[in-house]
């Protein structure tokens, strides 16, 4: 049986914040059974349709998978039971003040082994400017929940070099040191730090706010990386940390190239060597149009060599060169030997036990290399 | 013979040339209501969104006049800005008469008595026309006055016309017919056809547009290029619809028409030239035009070096209907291989550029502008020098030389300090001022020709409110303290961006260009300096810092197109900028030095 990676959508949150361009609602809980109904004969639609796969790593995200009522989770897992790997990774995002220990207990049951937190920052300030619903102990609160709920396995994700937002005063190295003391004394296995982007469309952007200083963005990853290196974090990718083992499966199988399976509003596949994605137009989705089909990326060999060095450059570990070979029967020096070359002049990357991999200063310049690839 | 009418109008810049020829297009029926559309002879997409002419255009129309008689109109519609003058000139060979609009809010500009003294030299009837009446600060009656008292043509039953509006237009009509002479001719003459313009067919070969004056030409005819020697089979004559051609049986004499015949070098028809025919040949050619120019001069280079040879065929291309442009290949240190190319003026320069982007789709580097200095050498000889990369050692050089215009200014009174201020500044000398009435002055100044290029016509329209209008020539040549000012980005000599300046003004300057090239230079990954210096002398610098941070955070979620995409996007906004050394420098930074005053 081939295995892959499933991710489902739930686009649904109770307020969309400042800086987020997923696709997501907070004004469509009047459909969330429509919604579902619809993912459902998706899901059964994809199982059917592929009978030789098999999962080994499920990730539930969004919006707020955690705003909908835990039977919707319980009966996507019931519809994927058969189908899972007995070492599944199954990840379920959630958001503060939207769980409490019986929801928590209920994805358990029902098969959910890994929390995601939506947490972004302990500082209540920070917090109000980036539009979240719940305050700073709140989020300490609903990870204290999880690990009383059984959770053994849980990422926090956080956000670093916030802006001023809406008159609220920028993040300070201050505010960030302290952000990340709490998540490393919480008892957590994962954290994803991730520089703010601003994406086009948020309210973030429109608003006009500006970056921060870069200097003091990377000041802010440098001491996130020193103070979760203190604690045992392993940075793994750009903005992932975790402890030896606790690694994102799922995550990891996007960074390889490997195949995955997408259910739900503005999902993507990756299937045979095509990438497939599903509409971002909820009223279509629920008219039961699933697929965009002006979004199929059909990549031939040299699409996906590309595709396995620009992801495989966001790992820490750089792409693998057995794999490489194994996938493309070539030897990945006689395809991108100059390229590799020229990037390691540059400083960007460095060869390491027959690996490039980043450079210190190719973590801060690392689109110079992906950039390459593309 | 008698019945046709060979005119052109002649305007100052925005005084509705085009739109009055819209409605004479209009009027004699030669288009119909859906054929109309503004601007209808200016073709190139450029002309409409400018709102202006840059090729003279020519079109044959058919009139019944009021005496019962039809008439053959032949319409050339010119260019009015500055650069174009030549433009003007030659379609003036081709004609018996001009009308001249007048806008009747703003008066005789200053293009206005230099087309009119090129029409009168070329013994054209003018027409004088009142435009724009339906404004509501026209003022015909005192614009009729300034004609006649300015240029001295009685003005009494000058028509009273809005092209926009379409009054008057059948006024202008009936003076055509009884103004304008027809076209003379000697029977019996051998052919004589002059060559006033000429464009590229793909698949005709080089359309010449040409006057009859004596005999005819028709298809089969073997006709010969009198200057260039060349003989040509004739496959094709007509005459001009907008936008087509209508094939005829032959033109005449008295008639403006078109020859195709094949011909494939451009130079071997070169405008000015007289068409005779290989078995009666003309004995003297017809008198030709002044030879063209170029005024300004700088490199043209692909941003991407693979475009060369694109460039070559895009500017050869241009070239054929475009005569004024003269190009021949140079080489530079930073860019590699370009063009170095000769322009009538900043705004032809522009055009140019942005035609080979538009049409051509080729990205490119324009250098600063230069005009062409006169280098007296120790040793007694003379170089003359349109690229400050040439210039020879300054131990070398006795003396620099620079062009000299005489530049025409007419405003408002109002403006008259606005303009001493900006004619100082840009070095000029001031001559005389002169009252065209109360409240208009026509001021005289000798003006060095490469503070004029710049913006100095921006600049002037910008100081007057758009009021004053500039017209400029040639004088000669004079002695001035010029230095060669050069950039240094990240310590190298960026040599296309190097200019010549004078003394006084190099400090300026050059602070303005590295703090101008400091805000187009995007950060990148280490401090880069920039400096202005003359010889070894730095007398500015500014510093482009360093960014930290060019990292995709986040990338997750399998949406995997979405980011590539974006990359793709920052790499093609990379390869839009030349590399120097390591510094990466986008095209802007290069047009913006042009423009230090905006």
């Amino acid at each position: 049986m081939k295995k892959t990676g499933l991710y489902i959508h739930i686009p649904f949150c109770i307020r969309k914040c400042n800086y987020c361009d997923f696709v997501s609602f907070s004004d469509k809980f009047d459909y969330v059974d429509n919604y579902f109904s619809h993912l459902f004969i998706e899901l059964q639609y994809v199982i059917d349709q592929n009978k030789e796969i098999s999962f080994d790593t499920v990730y539930i995200g969004g919006g707020t998978p955690s705003s909908v009522d835990s039977r919707y989770i319980k009966q996507i897992m019931s519809i994927i039971k058969n189908r899972l790997t007995h070492d599944c990774e199954v990840t379920i995002e959630v958001n503060p003040a939207t769980v409490d220990i019986n929801k928590l207990s209920d994805y358990l049951i029902a098969g959910v082994n890994r929390l995601s937190i939506g947490i972004q920052s302990f500082e209540q300030d920070l917090l109000k400017s980036l539009g979240r619903i719940h305050s700073s102990q709140e989020a300490i609160n609903t990870v204290l929940l999880a690990r009383k709920a059984g959770f053994k396995n849980i990422n926090i994700d956080l956000i670093y070099g916030i802006p001023s937002i809406n008159g609220h005063n920028h993040q300070t190295l201050c505010d960030w040191q302290h952000t990340l003391e709490i998540a490393c004394g919480l008892g957590i296995t994962h954290i994803s730090a991730y520089s703010l982007i601003i994406e086009e469309g948020t309210n973030v952007y429109n608003w006009g706010c500006e970056y921060i200083d870069d200097v003091l963005d990377r000041e802010m990853f440098y001491k996130c990386k020193q103070m979760l290196e203190k604690y045992g974090f392993v940075q793994y990718e750009i903005s992932n940390f975790a402890v030896p083992g606790y690694e994102s499966a799922h995550n990891i199988r996007y960074w390889k190239c490997k195949e995955y399976v997408g259910v739900g509003l503005n999902s993507a596949s990756y299937l045979n060597g095509v990438r497939y994605k599903n509409t971002d137009d909820f009223h279509r989705y629920i008219g039961g149009d699933y697929q965009d089909k002006n979004e199929t990326e059909i990549l031939d060999e040299m699409d996906m060599m590309n595709e396995f060095m620009m992801l495989g450059f966001r790992m820490i570990d750089g792409p693998c060169p057995e794999e490489f070979k194994q996938r493309f029967h070539k030897d990945f020096m006689d395809v991108f030997g100059e390229k590799l070359l020229d990037l390691s002049k540059r400083g960007l990357i460095v060869k390491t036990n027959g690996r490039y991999n980043l450079t210190p200063k190719g973590l801060d310049y690392a689109n110079e290399i992906f950039r390459e690839f593309v | 013979m008698d019945n046709i009418r060979n005119f052109c109008i002649i305007a100052h810049i925005d005084h509705g040339k085009s739109t009055l020829a819209d409605r004479i297009l209009q009027e004699t029926g030669v288009l119909t209501e859906r054929e109309m559309e503004e601007q209808v002879l200016d073709n190139m997409e450029l002309e409409k969104e400018r709102g202006i002419t840059i090729k003279a255009q020519s079109v044959r129309l058919n009139y019944k006049a009021d005496d019962g008689k039809e008439y053959i109109f032949n319409l050339i519609d010119t260019p009015g800005h500055v650069d174009f003058n030549y433009e003007v000139s030659r379609t003036l060979a081709a004609c018996e008469g001009a009308i001249l609009v007048v806008d009747s809010s703003q008066g005789v500009e200053a293009q206005t008595l230099a087309n009119v003294y090129q029409a009168i030299d070329n013994n054209l009837e003018i027409v004088p026309v009142i435009n724009k009446i339906d404004l509501p600060s026209a003022r015909p009656d005192e614009v009729k006055k300034e004609i006649e008292d300015v240029i001295g043509i009685p003005c009494d039953d000058a028509p009273l016309v809005s092209a926009k509006v379409g009054i008057g237009i059948h006024d202008v009509l009936e003076a055509i017919v009884a103004k304008i002479p027809a076209p003379v001719s000697t029977p019996g003459q051998p052919c004589r056809a002059l060559v006033f313009d000429s464009f590229y067919d793909t698949y005709k070969g080089v359309i010449v547009y040409c006057r009859v004056m004596d005999g005819s030409i028709k298809k089969g005819d073997t006709i010969r290029f009198m200057q260039s020697g060349k003989e040509y089979l004739v496959t094709e004559v007509g005459w001009f619809k907008p936008g087509t051609t209508i094939q005829s049986q032959e033109i005449s004499a008295g008639e403006v028409g078109y020859i195709a015949a094949a011909i494939k070098n451009i130079t071997d028809a070169t405008v000015g030239d007289t068409i005779t025919l290989a078995n009666n040949p003309a004995k003297e050619p017809l008198p030709g035009y002044k030879e063209v120019q170029s005024m300004v001069y700088c490199g043209f280079y692909p941003i991407d070096g693979s475009d060369y040879e694109n460039l070559r065929d895009a500017l050869f291309k241009l070239q054929l209907n475009d005569a004024a442009l003269i190009f021949e290949p140079e080489t530079s240190q930073a860019l590699g291989f370009g063009f170095r190319c000769g322009f009538l003026g900043l705004l032809h320069l522009e055009i140019i550029q942005e035609r080979i982007s538009r049409e051509h789709n080729i990205d490119l580097i324009t250098t600063t502008p230069s005009v062409i200095y006169h280098i007296y050498k120790t040793d007694g000889s003379m170089e003359t020098l349109d690229n400050p990369t040439n210039m020879p050692n300054p131990t070398d050089i006795m003396r620099i030389e620079e062009p000299i215009v005489k530049a025409s200014i007419m405003t408002p009174t109002e403006y008259v300090g606005n303009i001493m201020d900006l004619t100082t500044e840009r070095r000029g000398t001031f001559i005389n001022m002169d009252y065209l009435e109360e409240t208009r002055v026509i001021m005289t100044y000798e003006l060095p020709l490469n503070e004029v290029i710049y913006d100095f016509f921006d600049s002037l329209k910008s100081r007057t409110r758009g009021y004053a209008s500039l017209n400029y020539e040639l004088i000669g040549y004079k002695p001035s303290n010029l230095v060669k000012l050069d950039i240094l980005l990240n310590n190298e000599m960026i040599d296309a961006l190097s200019f010549i300046v004078h003394a006084d003004k190099a400090y300026t300057r050059g602070r303005k260009i590295a703090s101008k090239l400091k805000e187009s230079i995007p950060r990148q990954q280490f401090e880069i300096p920039i400096q202005a210096c003359i010889g070894s002398k730095i007398i500015a610098r500014e510093t482009v810092k360093a960014y930290r941070k060019d990292v995709l955070a986040k990338c997750y979620g399998g949406d995997i197109t979405r980011k590539k995409k974006l990359l793709e996007k920052q790499k093609e906004g990379k390869k839009r900028m030349r590399e120097f050394g390591s510094v990466e420098v986008p095209q802007e930074a290069f047009l913006s030095v042009l423009k230090l005053d905006e």
